[in-house]
């Protein structure tokens, strides 16, 4: 059961084996994963995990040195009737920057076999009163908005969002994420790789992290936590991080994960460390645990 | 197809009914372009170097002349009336400036006239010049082989029988015209089509159009077809503009028409096939930047070919525009070559198709 409560049941991705190496290094080292309709999957990971690389074989940009790819329940290249079943959302906006937002809509719309209407499009992602502004002259996030919508426009049963709420106000995020969790419960497989632990936990089904070109670990941003072993987190200063041989340092705080954090206050009080934070873990602390790293 | 169509309407719009920047490059600039070069180099020839023939022997000449370092002087001393007609044409031809014919045994007439210019005996030693007096250079040459006879103090002493071989209008306005058409080809598939293509493809909008089911080639032709419209605009601006200047459009037209749309498909296989092997834009910037200069300072677009060293003349032989500004020159008789305008172009096409043929892989947007 997916957090909708729908079976998500039919599967619209699946992976098995997935390689790619390049001279230097193996950038996807045999990783299987499979995304259900109407299922949220994230793929997080830190920076040169792997995540683009595997994205983009899915998306038919990259080719693969071994695995093999089942879109839709058969194991093909991406063909003309997978592109029409399939939508993407790259991180960087490409648009036609003198065109309207109708236009861009409507030219899209054209190169697919099918299509979303065009108003209710418009009326979904909020875009209602710029529809007639040439892109250029749109806001960072009405690009977004605009660039998540484009990713929907062929009504398609299975989406990759590639960091969609990169840059946007906590506000505007939050609408995104309701428009992408209506599109989920239209039963829409939705892959999405984003640097925000945050949204990943919030909106997603299952996670995989990645490292090392690997999948490190798996399963629902919860099962997660709790299988983390994580009680506790102790975010405080890094220059105080000696006094605790498992803290781990990102950036200017220093991370203790603990099971017992009464030991871990009194310590840092002993030492007159006071602003320092208790809380329970989350999907970051778990990734900072396993990776060593906080996520870019 | 209607998916083609809008493609092409939506192209079409963003690159330039909405770019301030496509118009001004490919249909003001040319225009401007011809403006400035017709105002600066306007019935001025650019050749300053004369070439004289002189039908006769004269030692006292030789001397005299081989001091003027701006004359190309060759004696002949055929009298032949084939020669004479050659020499004429070659005038007509533009491939001579000025042909002077003395009387034979000259020296002698000359220092007897020289002698007798105060007597009763005084006879004038009968010298022919011929030019072309509409051509610049032509005119300026037989002032100078004037002046030089006067600067000998005997002019009274020699008659001058100017003929004028002026076959046609010529003047630089006429010229220059294929030159910036070919110029405003080379804009439209260097710094425009090319540059769309480049721009595109780095902004990551050919890798949004490659996921959808259009085939990525369908892109590439549309952005083509885009720019040989606005191409074809800016011609027609041109074209406009150069007939009030006294351009004899309409007798360019024909091979205007041949030449232009042959090199359209030229370069769009050329670009593609430069596409690829890189993927790099500073790569595809610096091939822009020398093909551009190569082609518009080397290819004969601004001077004739003719009046220039063989080892230009043979580096232009290697380029496909100049064969397209010199084929269209040659409906007019302006042409500097005379072998075919078509081979070299083709073995361009045949070349690039193939590179594109082998290696269209490469100018998909995946890896």
């Amino acid at each position: 059961m997916n957090k909708n409560g729908q079976n998500g049941n039919v599967t619209v991705l699946q992976v098995n084996n997935l390689k790619k190496y390049y001279p230097s290094i193996k950038a996807v080292d045999d990783i299987s994963f499979d995304v259900s309709a109407g299922e949220i999957v994230s793929i997080l990971g830190p920076n040169g995990a792997g995540k683009t690389t595997t994205i983009e074989i899915i998306e038919g940009l990259r080719t693969k040195d071994g695995g093999e790819i089942s879109y839709f329940g058969k194991f093909r290249e991406v063909n003309d009737e997978v592109k029409n079943r399939v939508g993407v959302c790259f991180q960087e906006n490409s648009f036609f920057e003198d065109l309207t937002v109708s236009e861009t809509i409507k030219l899209y719309k054209s190169l697919y076999a099918k299509s979303l209407d065009t108003k209710e499009l418009i009326e979904v992602f909020e875009l209602g009163e710029k529809v007639k502004t040439r892109i250029r002259h749109l806001s960072g996030g009405q690009k977004q908005r605009l660039a998540v919508a484009l990713a929907f426009v062929n009504d398609p049963d299975l989406v990759f969002l590639d960091e969609p709420t990169v840059g946007l106000d906590p506000h505007a995020r939050r609408n995104l994420w309701e428009i992408i969790l209506k599109f989920k419960s239209r039963g829409k497989g939705i892959v999405l790789t984003t640097h925000y632990m945050d949204e990943a936990q919030q909106l997603s089904d299952r996670v995989y992290i990645m490292d090392h070109g690997n999948i490190i670990t798996r399963g629902s941003p919860q099962e997660l936590i709790n299988s983390s072993g994580l009680e506790s987190v102790i975010e405080f200063p890094e220059e105080y991080s000696a006094l605790f041989g498992d803290a781990i340092v990102a950036g200017e705080y220093a991370y203790l994960h603990t099971r017992d954090a009464v030991s871990a206050i009194r310590e840092l009080l002993e030492n007159n460390v006071t602003n320092f934070v208790v809380r329970h873990p989350t999907l970051e602390d778990v990734f900072l645990k396993l990776t060593g790293k906080k996520i870019d | 197809m209607k998916n083609c169509f809008i493609l092409f309407v939506s192209l079409f719009k963003q690159l330039f009914l909405r770019s301030k920047e496509s118009v001004f490059w490919l249909a003001i600039f040319p225009v401007v372009f011809f403006l400035i070069l017709t105002s600066i180099f306007g019935n001025m020839d650019e050749n300053v170097h004369f070439r004289v023939k002189i039908l006769g022997q004269s030692s006292t000449l030789k001397e005299v002349l081989s001091n003027v370092e701006q004359m190309d002087i060759e004696f002949i001393s055929d009298y032949s009336q084939e020669t004479i007609d050659a020499l004429k044409k070659n005038i007509e031809e533009d491939k001579l400036d000025v042909l002077v014919i003395l009387p034979e045994n000259f020296d002698r007439i000359y220092s007897s006239a020289l002698l007798l210019r105060k007597t009763l005996l005084s006879r004038q030693v009968p010298v022919e010049l011929y030019y072309a007096p509409i051509k610049q250079s032509s005119a300026i040459a037989c002032d100078v082989v004037e002046g030089i006879f006067n600067s000998m103090g005997v002019v009274e002493n020699v008659e001058y029988e100017v003929h004028d071989l002026s076959r046609e209008q010529y003047d630089y306005n006429n010229f220059i015209y294929p030159g910036v058409v070919g110029m405003a080809i080379m804009s439209t598939f260097l710094f425009g089509f090319m540059n769309d293509l480049i721009y595109f493809r780095r902004k990551g909008t050919l890798k949004k159009l490659s996921m959808t089911p259009t085939k990525i080639i369908t892109v590439y032709v549309t952005v083509a077809i885009v720019n040989v419209i606005i191409m074809i605009v800016s011609l027609i601006v041109l074209s406009l503009v150069a007939s009030l200047l006294k351009v004899d459009v309409l007798s360019y037209l024909p091979s205007t028409i041949v030449h232009t749309l042959l090199s359209c498909v030229v370069l769009t296989m050329l670009t593609l096939a430069i596409m690829t092997f890189s993927n790099n834009p500073t790569g595809l910037v610096i091939f822009q930047q020398i093909f551009f200069q190569l082609q518009m300072f080397v290819g004969g677009f601004y001077f004739p070919l003719k009046t220039v060293s063989p080892f230009i003349t043979k580096l232009a032989s290697f380029l496909p525009l100049t064969y397209t500004v010199d084929g269209m020159r040659a409906a007019e008789g302006l042409n500097s070559l005379d072998f075919n305008h078509f081979m070299v172009p083709l073995i361009y096409l045949a070349i690039s198709t193939s590179i594109v043929l082998l290696r269209s892989k490469k100018l998909g947007v995946s890896d």
